[in-house]
């Protein structure tokens, strides 16, 4: 943790969290040692705890009435019926907006299921197409799709066909 | 004040009731692309559920793209191109296997006539075969086939995207699960084969 080479003026600016307990262990411990050297710091900090233990002690006093209705009445005429609108308007747009961003990535779950789901889809392509290569074999010549041939050869291993007619394979 | 809080308290509880774009857009994309091949009512048609429906979208593709990335390039540049895989299996029973085969038979006269080339196409009168590619200009956009295996089975399948069929061959022999679809050799066992000329 990097401090400041000028400490009074780093414990200055962190003195009323190091009272109020909120500071660190690391940064209370660094404050605490400097205070054992340091007499303006000291006087600082004895200073600050006065000051603390002073505003402690004041008496809680109620707020009258009239200064709780007369806030009310100016934060009221701060929301007019339009300004509400605007803001209820606004407010739905984000929230309509937020729910109707793109699906979040699915979980591993749902990954893994798809990637089952891809597996099986793969697996039945490949099957037909096995199927499909059993039947070529008594097929008639015709005209191919050279990309089609490219790929399906590696299943059919057999030019591609026009239509097989089951009659002309009995002939 | 309290009341505009209460109101929009209200206002978001509303709005989380909306329910959020549905994964099924994709589904709605799809149906829009050349590759789609629109099956119909399948269950209606044939009187039964199907036995695997599996409906993989364009986002899940590209994640599944993006897991695979490192270990199989190739894999992932096809799936990237992809927009859905759709398979429909039916296990016939007596009556459906006519009407499978009559499905069949419509859907490639369909197919035919929006523009799909016939690749296979057997016209077994006990187990119909066809596989059907849409070509878009120099690519692939979609891929169709659609089997009847005598009494027992039926196969609906449709690939729609930029189908590169050399990946697409290598990687359904490679990563699917091997399976026997259990289809009976069709003429080949009715006729004598080995008549390849015509």
């Amino acid at each position: 943790m990097k401090i400041d080479t000028n400490y009074c003026e780093w414990v200055d600016e962190r003195l009323e969290t190091f009272l109020a307990r909120e500071l660190s262990d690391a940064e209370a411990k660094l404050l605490q040692t400097h205070l054992q050297h340091c007499g303006h710091c000291q006087r600082a900090c004895v200073l600050a705890e006065r000051i603390e233990a002073g505003l402690r002690s004041l008496p809680r006093l109620e707020c009258p009435n009239s200064v709780i209705d007369h806030v009310g009445k100016k934060s009221q005429r701060r929301w007019p019926v339009w300004a509400a609108a605007a803001a209820i308007g606004a407010l739905a747009l984000g929230v309509s907006f937020t729910f109707n961003q793109p699906d979040p990535r699915p979980s591993r779950q749902e990954l893994n299921q798809a990637r089952a789901e891809l597996r099986l889809a793969m697996g039945y392509i490949a099957a037909v197409g096995q199927l499909a290569s059993r039947d070529v074999g008594r097929t008639i010549t015709g005209n191919t799709l050279h990309p089609i041939a490219q790929g399906l050869k590696l299943q059919l291993n057999y030019p591609l066909i026009e239509v097989i007619h089951s009659e002309e394979s009995q002939t | 004040m309290k009341r505009v809080l209460e109101t929009l308290l209200a206002l978001i509880l509303a709005l989380s009731a909306v329910p959020p774009i549905q994964a099924q857009d994709w589904l709605e994309n799809l149906k829009a692309q050349p590759g789609y091949v629109d099956f119909g009512n399948l269950s209606e048609t044939l009187g039964a559920e199907p036995k695997v429906q599996i409906a993989l979208g364009g986002p899940m593709l590209n994640f599944l793209a993006s897991a695979s990335g490192e270990d199989d390039p190739e894999m992932a540049k096809m799936l990237q191109n992809l927009s859905g895989i759709r398979v429909n299996v039916f296990e016939l029973n007596n009556g459906d296997a006519e009407a499978a085969r009559a499905r069949v038979h419509a859907l490639a006269q369909q197919l035919v006539d929006n523009q799909w080339q016939p690749t296979v196409q057997v016209n077994d009168p006990k187990s119909p075969m066809n596989l059907f590619i849409k070509p878009a200009g120099d690519h692939i956009a979609g891929l169709a086939m659609m089997v009847v295996s005598g009494d027992s089975q039926a196969v609906f399948i449709n690939v729609v995207g930029n189908v590169d069929p050399a990946a697409l061959g290598r990687l359904a022999g490679e990563l699917g699960i091997s399976m026997d679809l259990g289809m009976l050799p069709s003429a080949a066992t009715s006729a004598n084969s080995g008549d390849e000329d015509g």
